[in-house]
């Protein structure tokens, strides 16, 4: 029986982690590729049929951000960042240079293994030319520029419209800070951060039952921000 | 284990004034709901009380998060299964002020200062997991480091309160947004 079960890559380079998540991704029916530094992790991307990586980002001969953009040079593979708590402004970077998500170490295998598998869905439905999207009462139709609400349409500002548009190209995805400024205001903005919570505060009173427990508008502290279609 | 040891650490950089306060301009709002979306609630029914006319607050959404996420956690964790909890926040004298209050048995008498000692660890039921008895410690510290201060007391129908006080030293920003 040919068996067409996603593969995963772990770029990782401590075995005892490399081993708990082969572990942990199998059991799930997922098929695992070990590559133990960066160069592996390339070279194994480039070669074999890989669907998601999840990359450490403390390799020991390159740096996980080069691994990144040396991938997004040729591939739209989805990477998770695997990251420290204190590691803040690499995770920022990493997200920046294309990664798609980050877990914080020690993360909970269920966790991981939900983003893994967002990340596989993610990549079998491109983000583009899909039609509306459907998130819970929210039909957001990009092409038309139209956002219903319970079937009701939504009166949106052209600014809230844009920084929805822009999570909502990229659903499931974590938007830096930087990404969001830039794509809806502009590069001159990206130290303006207050702009991204007034219009995200708007946002959230006009699209989620409850603003200040949200469903779809997710917050990623310190980092940015998720739209969540589910 | 680390994570008691994480949590050491973060108290003794931030009693040494070496942990770096990010401070950005930011909705309560949203620190609010990203603190309830990361504790999980063990069948409490969890309320918020947040204005829309509340201002923007200058602080650092990681640690400010981690102190309303860790006095849910501790409501939770010292309240009966069912018992209501309410986040809310609303402008105060000088600032902005920000409470946790639950409906459970309260702080005993005497203790609603001591809570936040290093070390000190509340007279959980039985059934209530351990902890390091570092969190409160730990909240106060991050508060403190924002200028403000945080207290603990028993509320005169029932249930402990929380209310952290911050200042509201700057005038929040104003952005004007087009017609939709």
């Amino acid at each position: 029986m040919t068996t067409l079960r996603p593969v995963i890559l772990v770029a990782e380079d401590e075995p005892a982690i490399r081993r708990f998540l082969r572990t942990s991704l199998e059991s799930q029916g997922l098929e695992v590729e070990e590559a133990p530094t960066g160069r592996e992790a390339l070279t194994l991307a480039g070669n074999r049929r890989a669907d998601v990586m999840i990359l450490d980002l403390g390799l020991p001969d390159m740096d996980g951000v080069e691994v990144i953009r040396a991938l997004r040079a040729w591939s739209a593979m989805p990477v998770i960042v695997l990251s420290a708590r204190s590691q803040e402004t690499d995770k920022i970077a990493a997200l920046d240079a294309g990664a798609d998500d980050y877990v914080v170490k020690p993360f909970a295998t269920g966790e991981l293994v939900a983003r893994v598998k967002a990340a596989i869905r993610r990549a079998a439905r491109p983000d583009e030319g899909q039609g509306p999207l459907q998130a819970g009462e929210l039909v957001i139709d990009l092409e038309a520029r139209r956002v219903l609400r319970g079937g009701g349409e939504v009166k949106l500002t052209p600014t809230e419209y844009r920084l929805l548009a822009a999570l909502v190209r990229h659903p499931g995805r974590v938007l830096t800070q930087r990404t969001l400024l830039t794509e809806v205001w502009g590069p001159g903005y990206v130290e303006r951060p207050h702009y991204l919570r007034i219009f995200m505060a708007n946002l959230r009173r006009k699209l989620e039952r409850d603003p200040a427990r949200p469903r779809h508008l997710l917050t990623e502290t310190g980092v940015g921000y998720r739209f969540d279609a589910s | 284990m680390s994570e008691v040891v994480a949590k050491v650490l973060d108290l003794a950089r931030l009693q040494a004034g070496a942990t770096h306060v990010n401070a950005e301009w930011h909705s309560l709002e949203e620190i609010v709901g990203a603190a309830l979306a990361r504790v999980p609630l063990a069948g409490h029914e969890v309320a918020t009380n947040l204005p829309a006319g509340l201002p923007l607050v200058r602080l650092d959404a990681v640690l400010m998060e981690q102190v309303i996420a860790n006095l849910v956690e501790n409501a939770v964790k010292y309240t009966p299964r069912g018992s209501h909890i309410e986040v809310a926040a609303a402008r105060s004298a000088g600032g902005i002020a920000i409470t946790v209050a639950d409906d459970g048995p309260g702080i005993p008498e005497g203790e609603e200062e001591r809570i936040f000692a290093k070390f000190h660890r509340g007279g959980a039921p039985e059934s209530a997991p351990g902890g390091a008895g570092l969190g409160l410690a730990l909240c106060r510290a991050i508060v403190e480091a924002h200028g403000g201060h945080i207290t603990a007391a028993n509320r005169p129908e029932g249930g402990a309160l929380f209310r952290i006080a911050l200042p509201q030293g700057e005038t929040p920003p104003v952005i004007e947004d087009e017609a939709p």
